[in-house]
């Protein structure tokens, strides 16, 4: 079930309707975690279990590690946890990839291996629910938090619906102290949250849904094109990608509050960051803080020399990569940001900010970085390296590989959609509209939601991050 | 509370106000713009799939009505995939244009099917032909059907969906901004000044399949029946064999009933025709004597109509090429022509063979 889609309505005016119309903060819960288990089950039922496999693991860990003095045992209980998580997510999501890259690599050393691979579905979300786990047990191994007593709490902190598929990957030290207050009506931001939604809607349905054709065209057969072309496609991808996400992400926070439940902040406007580390600080949020946690911080972070510094970093970008699909391309894409973000290092320590050539490049760095960015979706995107090289030479150095072109109407959509991303920047919707009545909110929310509904797809695109 | 519940009542009337305004202001498809351009211009309309659009000729009825001193002007609606339910809205729909001549809608007859095949689900076309009233007579016709439960839910689902896409107007921003940027969604004209080939080449809707013989996917089934004219001969055969039998069905006998009940208050009469294929559909014979179906014009009888089964008048399988279309057009109008001449003396003229 997707926001977009017409079944998620009656679904969340049931699940709100019913919500706050309980008075038990218990029962409230209650009905949450089981219609987020139906919001799930209308996917896949068969892979609820793993959901719930993950949260009773977790459960019994985190009580276990908090109630061990420091010792082995503690350890063993945070292994177990580990391995339940890691093991479901290696299964499910990388069996099939390290046995064929193992296949080929035999293969290379002149061996002839016959491997088995497995017909196996990628269950929806399970990159995300089962990060949120392992970063439950981590946070009360570090004693961060404490273990929640209540499995009814633990399991909606897992499986709560507007998060479950694709994020916010929520903590549990932001996420348990919620469930534990029961809501008020009064304190939900039903405006804002209102506005967002309809934001995210924008973003999704809108822009995202109608710029997929464009880069589906050229990535399917990117030889085809010339290198304007190529270009259209891959700021298209760009532009897709980020309204595909971010959209999905605004729309999981709206739902959430107006459930009453705050999710953390996902996305911050990255494509206008002035270097690659402010990408990582504004490109999906919940990802790289917890990646820097988790991975980064007990890897040694930056305690070291420099060297083990750049190791942990370049490393965590690979690990980042791999997350996102198993695919050595993905893997491409870890390291390239990996090496940005050393080589950036590297720049500031080596330049002084005084030095003229410093100075420009400071001047360049957003759109630097924004090109940067773009080239690096190329092997997001690229299902292959052969497709996905053809698509650099033309994006980097403008080659043309045949003499498909895109009507021109379409390149006016990315200065229209920078200038959105720019103007939104600086003054929220949500901001400006704070003075007005009730009533003419309602009225513009109805004209904006018809609006936005006409320029949707009746083919509702799934979401980009559902596969990973 | 109070307040809630306004704001609510506001925001949908907001929406509903802006939806339908949206609507209004976004143009049809192109050939149905056209017609309503030209609505007051002819007195019979014909609609149906394919096979009407490639096989009935306006310009040889015309011509043969005359002769037979019926001044009557007749315009091909005929889409390619039309089918039944499309037919009866788009019947609904031109009479909303109220064209002031119009006296006869002739319809390809069809099943009442409430299944959409995978391929369809979603798509524009599909979408545009959902109102609340062809909704509901699918909804009946689903509950009426000896199905499953669960198909049951799954087709009312699937048609509410559709529903909900077309009241939404979803798909229909571009096509508006077009509208709004250019003046008008398409024009009717190409850059040499001749019309769009789905107006017809004298704008009365009809193409011959003659003149899609550089397309590929023309070529291709025409290739296919030449090379396969056994197949096509053993089909007339088995078709010679085959009786009309059957109970109607009620659901198809509804559907019809207030498609002519609406009509008549216009003015109009509403016809059905079965065109030459390879099918005896059960029930249909039955609606006509029944009553449902005043006149009832079958050409589907290789003895009867034996031109239309040559394999030199047929493009493909299923469609007539238009040597084969002229044919069907003058038989049809000499029939047609019949029937309004003897309709006051005869009792029930049913002219199936």
């Amino acid at each position: 079930m997707l926001f977009t889609e017409l079944r998620f309505l009656p679904f969340f005016l049931l699940v709100f309707a019913v919500h706050w119309s309980l008075r038990s903060p218990r029962l409230r819960k209650s009905w949450l975690l089981l219609t987020s288990w139906a919001f799930y089950a209308a996917w896949d039922w068969r892979f609820l279990s793993l959901i719930w496999v993950s949260t009773l693991v977790d459960y019994v860990a985190g009580l276990k590690i908090s109630g061990l003095p420091d010792g082995l045992q503690r350890k063993w209980w945070l292994r177990a946890s580990l391995l339940a998580n890691l093991g479901i997510l290696g299964f499910f999501k990388y069996f099939n990839f390290f046995v064929t890259s193992g296949a080929e690599l035999f293969s290379w050393l002149g061996l002839d291996p016959s491997p088995t691979t497995l017909a196996i579905i990628l269950p929806v979300g399970i990159s995300f629910f089962t990060f949120q786990t392992m970063s439950y047990s981590l946070d009360i191994y570090y004693g961060k938090l404490k273990p929640t007593r209540s499995l009814l709490d633990l399991a909606l902190f897992v499986g709560f619906f507007p998060q479950l598929v694709a994020g916010p990957i929520v903590r549990a030290a932001d996420f348990l102290p919620q469930l534990a207050a029961p809501r008020k009506w009064a304190k939900v931001g039903a405006r804002g949250a209102l506005l967002l939604f309809l934001s995210g809607f924008i973003k999704k349905a809108c822009l995202s849904d109608n710029l997929a054709p464009i880069a589906d065209a050229y990535f399917e057969n990117p030889e085809a094109w010339t290198a304007t072309a190529a270009w259209t496609g891959i700021l298209a991808y760009s532009a897709q990608i980020y309204c595909d996400f971010s959209g999905y992400s605004d729309m999981a926070i709206a739902c959430a509050a107006l459930l009453g439940y705050r999710l953390c902040l996902n996305f911050n406007f990255p494509y206008l960051a002035t270097d690659i580390r402010d990408f990582w600080r504004r490109w999906h949020i919940s990802l790289s803080t917890w990646l820097r946690d988790y991975l980064y911080i007990p890897l040694g972070g930056s305690h070291g020399t420099r060297l083990f510094t750049y190791r942990n970093l370049f490393l965590t970008m690979l690990l980042g990569g791999l997350w996102h699909g198993a695919a050595w391309t993905f893997v491409v894409w870890g390291a390239l940001h990996g090496g940005a973000l050393v080589l950036q290092r590297e720049w500031s320590r080596l330049t002084s900010p005084q030095w003229k050539i410093s100075q420009l490049v400071s001047l360049l760095s957003p759109i630097l970085t924004f090109w940067f960015v773009c080239l690096c979706w190329i092997f997001f995107r690229s299902s292959s390296f052969s497709d996905a090289w053809m698509s650099v030479r033309a994006f980097a150095l403008f080659e043309s590989f045949g003499d498909a072109q895109f009507g021109s109407p379409i390149l006016w959509a990315f200065p229209a959609l920078l200038l959105i991303h720019i103007l939104s920047r600086w003054t929220t919707v949500d901001g400006r509209l704070r003075n007005t009545p009730d009533w003419i909110l309602a009225m513009g929310l109805g004209v904006a939601f018809a609006l936005a509904l006409a320029f949707t797809r009746a083919d509702f695109q799934p979401f980009i991050y559902f596969q990973f | 509370m109070l307040r809630s519940l306004v704001n609510v009542a506001l925001f949908l009337v907001a929406f509903s106000v802006a939806t339908a305004t949206i609507r209004e202001a976004t143009p049809e498809r192109l050939k149905n713009e056209w017609f309503k351009k030209e609505r007051d211009n002819f007195e019979i309309v014909f609609l149906g799939s394919s096979h009407v659009y490639r096989q009935l000729n306006p310009a040889i009825l015309d011509s043969t009505l005359t002769a037979r001193g019926h001044s009557l002007r007749s315009f091909n609606f005929g889409v390619p995939g039309m089918r039944f339910p499309e037919a009866v809205y788009m019947a609904h729909r031109t009479l909303d244009w109220a064209p002031k001549n119009l006296r006869f809608l002739v319809l390809e007859l069809g099943d009442w099917r409430t299944d959409i095949r995978e391929e369809n689900l979603r798509t524009e076309r599909m979408v545009y032909w959902h109102s609340l009233p062809i909704t509901l007579q699918l909804f009946s016709a689903i509950w009426s059907e000896d199905l499953p439960l669960q198909e049951r839910l799954l087709r009312s689902w699937t048609h509410l969906h559709h529903m909900a896409l077309r009241l939404g107007n979803v798909d229909q921003g571009p096509v508006l901004w077009e509208a709004l940027v250019k003046g008008e969604r398409e024009s009717f004209y190409l850059p040499n000044g001749t019309l769009r080939p789905g107006l017809g080449l004298d704008g009365k809707g009809y193409r011959p399949l003659d003149l899609e013989a550089s397309k590929t996917t023309f070529q291709q089934r025409r290739q296919e029946f030449l090379n396969d004219l056994r197949g096509f001969r053993s089909a007339r055969t088995e078709l010679r064999s085959k009786k009309w039998e059957g109970e109607k069905d009620s659901n198809l006998a509804a559907a019809i009933d207030s498609l002519r009940a609406r009509a008549a208050k216009q003015g109009v009469e509403v016809l059905c025709l079965v065109l030459p294929g390879y099918e005896k559909p059960e029930g249909w014979l039955q609606l006509h004597l029944d009553g449902h179906l005043p006149l009832f014009l079958a050409f589907n009888d290789p003895d009867a109509y034996s031109e239309l089964y040559r394999a030199k008048h047929r493009w493909d399988l299923f469609h007539l090429n238009e040597a084969g279309a002229n044919k069907l057009s003058s038989t049809f109008a000499n029939e047609f022509a019949d029937w309004l001449e003897t309709r006051d003396t005869q009792e029930n003229p049913h002219v199936v063979h």
